[in-house]
């Protein structure tokens, strides 16, 4: 879909507005690619226009011109089948030709986004406005993508979390943090209290692990990827020693927790403490912390 | 070396990010770019390899590196808010850089205004507990400790955030804890085979962590009230707690040092609580003495050692004014109580100084009422009588000599020690005569002197109180102290206390008792004689922690060399348990100290007056005397100290010497048996009236023995002619012929070698002649003996020369009753025939020559029987001689001699006419 394709016009869809908007930058793992697309809220109307010039001054033909706007979950796997749960369709022009440039504005009001746009490993949820103008032999189609991001409230019920962590008369840990969810901005705050040390430690590391999880059990497949790699101790400490625990998030690509979308994929966030010990050997616990995006920030 | 190649590397590395960072900051600031880079070089110092030494280069290098982000954070923190840098720093992956540069940031922080302090410290402080290794986290902290500094906040009250003096102290004990710790456990990892390893290096790190109890003694508003509620018990729990030997010694040496002594005064039952409950191995002994000789330091840097011994001074004079109506020996004994510190003041200058004290407007007119009580809190009035006596005696000949003997060499040392003492006087007296000079009243002026000195008095009590503290201590844990340990421990107590109280020397005997231990005292009285390692059979040496063999005797030598430094040797002496503390020694170690005692008399020129002294003395130095390697020459000298007030006791005195000397052996007499003699000699002359017998007797003996064990014949001969010679002056002829008697029977029986023997009859005849007192039987036999003898000799020029010499024997001028006219003309005519009768014919003219001066001499002295014509032939037979041998170069000499003779009886005609006479 490239801007410079052969077609005999060229197509250009601009959203009001758009140069105030906060522009997200997204890159694909993969390709290391980078998408710009400019922000959204979550029931914003969207509202722009289309220009459409004719190449060189010749006059084109068209059966139609047709603007969408589609929500889409798309997996790299399996291209085929787009999934889209959103698809809302204007009639731009009737059947006709396009002799000189002409501007159409759509605009779809009010269009419920239900779910955060994510640009993951294998999995893809994408808004965007598709123009497409009918031709008798192939169409000319042109898509722009914009981007939603869905504000939650502090979940409730986020106490501190306490786990026990062991091996059995080798290495015994207790790990607190302050609580089970966190916003994007948020700042974990925990400590590690060592009540048995008989490995001989080299470091211990915090990290934040995704993992994307396409399909429905059983049938469901995952993928992970370590987002931060934080060390909180250096060296071996002894029995009763306390390690402080302070990570900032919001300078870590981190994604809100995805449950289940549109039940076709989830993204989750684990919290891992990792211990290394002398002959590198690494001891973990993960546990799944909640990421919502927060209005507050 | 592989290490120095990789520091190396890691050096440039750092030097390369160092500039980097610079780089950015300087040209565009590029804070957050400057930030990457300091974090990449700062990540050098996550290093395992490096020794502490090496690991100190990096961080030196990096330090710098961080103190320039540092200055660049704090010009600039107006655009870039410091608070959000400090979050941004905390996005560094690695724990020790992501430390570093919080704390960088977070002190550039500190020092702008308004700044929340303290949440930033008690930040820092928990955060570098993710730290846990030892090397690192211990540079950590002391990289925390730096920085701080100069920001810790020094205010009692401050708005919440802001931080208070308490803030700031526990931020340090919290800091330092934890690199106490961390330090400790430095010890324990790794293998234990390298354990002595990772103790030296433990030892080059342990500067870091005593830095912070410098830096506490540095803070600004530090009380001792603050100390001892808020520091010391934290501190101290913390060195109980560790549990380390290496930690408890070094910081408690630390935390002595670092804070002022008057703080410790006031904590040392504290500090001494906490040192019972120090790991058994750990030397308890060094931390006792750290904190006395800390006192110590402070007695003597801040002049209170002085003062005090000037109070003792006064109230020595006070003594002196009370004990006026009293009987007169009691004042000397007074002053001798002031001990080592004013001793050698008080026997030079004290004479002159006191007086004048006593005429002081405070001592003239202060109220009765308040000097009374100060005289009945004196416990030092309290000593043994027969130590008191002794010391007074010591101390009036100690004057007598001094004005005697004023050229010995130890003078100076003593003249400066005197004129520092007779300064602070002087000054003291200044300051009166100053307070004189203002207008005020008499009377309230010398209460303020007197408040002053009541003051003194005070601080004088508190620090005599601190003696009993650790003397209550140090007798409960006896047995937890080695014998090394006591000796160093007492050694300490010792000097501190004289410093206190310089008249409380008992004390010294009870410190010397606990360095001896009860086991000892006992297993001594039971088995008198020297056991070669006592330490064995002595419960307190079988503890099981004593690990390296300690310098037990050393430890000894010191305490007791200390003792005769610092206090009067005869004091010293007076201990019953200095001498059973020496007993314990093996032999050779006594012969040390007893060598040291002797030169420390002989330096103190300290007189022994009376028997019991002396008898410890020789007792003393009969080691000594018996091994027979010391100087012989020293004791010698030692004999010239011993002066007893009567003849009586001089003899007694002697006497004693002599048996100890005696068994010392040839050596020894032969060395010092001439002193006695002199010594007896001295006193002979001294105590002209008393029995003279039996000094008599002692020289006769002394000689004798000298003589006869010590094989030095010659000398006996010449100490028995010059007894006769001092006897006969003293008029006790009968002792002086019998002295003469006994030099001609030695002469006869010992003195064989010709040249020896020649010699010995001029002195013989030297000494005869001068003496006054023979009846003319007596004189006649002696000297028709020299005479006799001078015939004897084997060579002819001898002969000569003794038939001339003996020639004075028979007619001397002064004396009309030993003028014989006959003998004395025989005598010169023999010599004349002897030399004649010589076959070598320049000695022959050389030996007229010298006759013909014998006969001038006569002649002029006015002999009847030499007259010129004797002259002019012997003249004549000295010229024909001379012409008959002429060609001889051996005759210049005589020639030579021989008109030097002409010459003067040439120039003598004039002034008498006799002369004329004589045909030259």
């Amino acid at each position: 879909m490239s801007f410079f394709s052969q077609a005999p016009v060229e197509i250009e869809i601009k959203f009001d507005g758009e140069e105030a908007r906060q522009i997200i930058d997204t890159k694909d793992k993969d390709k290391n690619t980078h998408h710009l697309a400019p922000l959204y809220g979550a029931d914003e109307t969207v509202k722009g226009s289309v220009i459409i010039r004719p190449r060189d001054g010749r006059k084109v033909e068209h059966t139609g011109i047709k603007v969408q706007f589609i929500g889409a979950i798309e997996f790299k796997e399996d291209k085929s089948q787009p999934n889209e749960f959103i698809s809302w369709a204007r009639e731009l022009a009737a059947p006709g030709e396009v002799r000189h440039a002409e501007t159409y504005t759509f605009e779809f009001k009010n269009v419920e986004k239900q779910f955060e746009s994510y640009n993951g490993l294998s999995v893809k949820l994408r808004y965007f406005v598709r123009v497409t103008m009918f031709r008798r032999m192939n169409d000319i189609v042109r898509e722009k993508d914009l981007w939603v991001y869905q504000y939650k409230p502090e979940p409730e019920g986020t106490a501190m979390v306490r786990m026990d962590v062991g091996i059995e008369d080798c290495m015994h840990i207790e790990c607190e943090y302050s609580k089970s969810n966190f916003h994007l901005k948020d700042v974990i705050i925990g400590r590690i209290y060592f009540t048995l040390v008989r490995l001989k430690l080299k470091h211990m590391e915090l990290s934040l692990i995704r993992k994307e999880s396409v399909g429905v059990p059983p049938n469901n497949t995952s993928q992970t990827e370590t987002v931060v790699r934080f060390e909180i101790m250096d060296g071996a400490p002894v029995k009763g020693e306390t390690i402080p625990i302070r990570l900032f998030l919001s300078g870590f690509d981190l994604v809100p927790t995805m449950r289940d979308v549109n039940k076709k994929f989830s993204v989750r966030t684990y919290l891992s403490f990792v211990l290394v010990d002398d002959a590198g050997r690494r001891y973990f616990k993960q546990r799944e912390i909640g990421i919502y995006r927060s209005s507050e920030e | 070396m592989e290490g120095q190649a990789a520091l190396d590397k890691s050096l440039e590395f750092i030097r390369g990010q160092a500039a980097l960072m610079r780089k950015s900051l300087d040209a565009d600031g590029r804070l957050l770019v400057a930030t990457k880079y300091a974090s990449t070089m700062l990540s050098e110092l996550r290093t395992q390899q490096y020794s502490p030494k090496q690991y100190y280069e990096l961080y030196i290098a990096c330090f710098d590196a961080l103190s320039q982000l540092g200055s660049y954070l704090r010009e600039d923190h107006k655009n870039h808010h410091l608070a959000d840098i400090y979050e941004i720093v905390q996005y560094t992956g690695h724990v020790v850089p992501r430390l570093y540069l919080m704390i960088t940031v977070g002190t550039a922080y500190m020092s702008i205004p308004n700044a929340p302090v303290k949440d930033i410290l008690t930040d820092l402080l928990e955060m570098c507990r993710g730290v846990q290794h030892p090397l690192r986290g211990l540079f950590i902290r002391y990289y925390l400790g730096q920085r701080t500094r100069e920001h810790l906040p020094s205010v009692e009250n401050a708005p919440s955030g802001k931080g208070t003096l308490s803030d700031s102290i526990k931020f340090v004990i919290t800091n330092f804890i934890e690199m106490n710790k961390l330090w400790v456990r430095y010890q324990h990892q790794g293998h234990s085979r390298e354990w002595q390893k990772r103790l030296n290096e433990r030892k080059e790190l342990q500067i870091i962590v005593g830095s912070n109890l410098v830096r506490l003694a540095q803070l600004d508003g530090i009380t001792s009230t603050v100390f001892a509620e808020r520091i010391l018990p934290q501190i101290l729990e913390q060195v109980v707690q560790c549990r380390d030997v290496l930690a408890q010694e070094y910081l408690l040496d630390v935390l002595v040092m670092a804070f002022p002594a008057e703080y410790h005064l006031e904590t040392l039952e504290q500090y001494l609580a906490a040192s019972e409950r120090l790991n058994p191995q750990t030397a308890l002994y060094k931390i006792l003495k750290l904190s006395i000789d800390r006192l110590i330091r402070h007695l003597k840097d801040s002049n209170l050692a002085e003062q005090f011994s000037q109070l003792s001074l006064m109230e020595n004079s006070n003594d002196l004014e009370n004990a006026e109506g009293k009987s007169k020996t009691q004042t000397p004994n007074a002053k001798s109580t002031s001990g080592s510190a004013s001793e050698t003041h008080e026997s030079k200058a004290g004479g002159k100084v006191e007086p004048d004290q006593l005429e002081g407007p405070d001592r003239a007119e202060a109220p009765d009422q308040t000097e009374e009580p100060d005289q009945t809190e004196e416990p030092d009035h309290t000593e043994e009588p027969d130590q008191t006596e002794e010391l007074d005696q010591t101390e009036e000949l100690d004057q007598t000599e001094e004005l005697d003997q004023t050229e010995k060499p130890d003078q100076p040392a003593k003249a400066e020690s005197t004129k520092n003492s007779s300064d602070a006087v002087d000054k003291l007296q200044e300051a009166k005569v100053d307070d004189e000079k203002t207008d005020e009243p008499n009377g309230e002026l010398s209460e303020q002197t007197l408040t002053e000195i009541q003051e003194l008095e005070k601080l004088q009590t508190v620090w005599g109180s601190v003696y009993a503290t650790y003397w209550k201590f140090i007798a409960q844990l006896k047995s937890r102290l080695s014998l090394h340990g006591r000796a160093n421990i007492a050694q300490s107590l010792i000097k501190l206390v004289l410093l206190v109280r310089p008249n409380e020397t008992q004390f010294v005997n009870d410190l010397l008792l606990f360095v001896i231990g009860e086991n000892e005292v006992k297993s001594e009285q039971a088995t008198p004689e020297p056991k070669p390692k006592e330490e064995s059979n002595s419960p307190s040496f079988a503890a099981p922690y004593k690990t390296e063999q300690e310098p037990v005797q050393e430890a000894i030598v010191s305490l007791l060399n200390t003792l005769l430094d610092t206090l009067p040797v005869f004091i010293v002496l007076s201990y019953p348990h200095f001498h059973t503390l020496l007993k314990s020694q093996d032999s050779s170690m006594q012969q040390t100290i007893a060598n040291h005692v002797l030169k420390v008399v002989l330096s103190q020129g300290a007189t022994v007056t009376d028997m019991a002294a002396a008898n410890k003395l020789f007792e003393l130095f009969g080691l000594v005397i018996k091994a027979g390697d010391t100087e012989q020459l020293d004791l010698a000298e030692l004999v010239h100290l011993l002066r007893g007030s009567t003849a009586e006791s001089n003899v007694q005195l002697l006497k004693l010497a002599l048996q100890s000397f005696k068994q010392g052996g040839v050596k020894v007499i032969q060395r010092t048996y001439p002193s006695l003699v002199f010594s007896a000699l001295t006193v002979l002359r001294q105590y002209p009236d008393s029995n003279r017998s039996e000094l008599l007797k002692f020289i006769n003996k002394a000689i004798y023995d000298l003589g006869a064990i010590g094989g030095l014949a010659e000398t006996a001969f010449r100490l028995y002619v010059l007894s006769g010679s001092i006897s006969d002056q003293l008029g006790a002829q009968e002792a002086s012929y019998e002295f003469f008697v006994e030099a001609f029977t030695l002469y006869e029986e010992q003195i064989s070698d010709s040249r020896a023997q020649y010699q010995a009859l001029c002195v013989l005849i030297s000494y005869l002649r001068s003496t006054t007192g023979f009846s003319f039987e007596n004189y006649d036999t002696l000297a028709s003996r020299c005479t006799l003898y001078g015939q004897k000799l084997l060579k002819k020029p001898d002969q000569c020369r003794a038939a001339y010499l003996s020639a004075n024997l028979w007619w001397v001028p002064e004396l009309e009753s030993k003028r014989n006219d006959t003998k004395l003309l025989d005598a010169l005519q023999r010599a004349f025939s002897v030399a004649d009768a010589y076959m070598d014919t320049p000695v022959s003219i050389g030996l007229f020559v010298e006759l013909l001066d014998r006969y001038l001499y006569f002649y002029d002295r006015g002999s009847k029987l030499v007259t010129a014509e004797h002259i002019n032939r012997l003249i004549e037979h000295i010229n024909k001689e001379l012409e008959n041998n002429n060609e001889e170069s051996e005759i210049n000499e005589p020639k030579s001699h021989f008109e030097r003779t002409l010459d003067y009886i040439r120039s003598q005609v004039d002034s008498e006419p006799r002369f004329s006479e004589i045909h030259t």
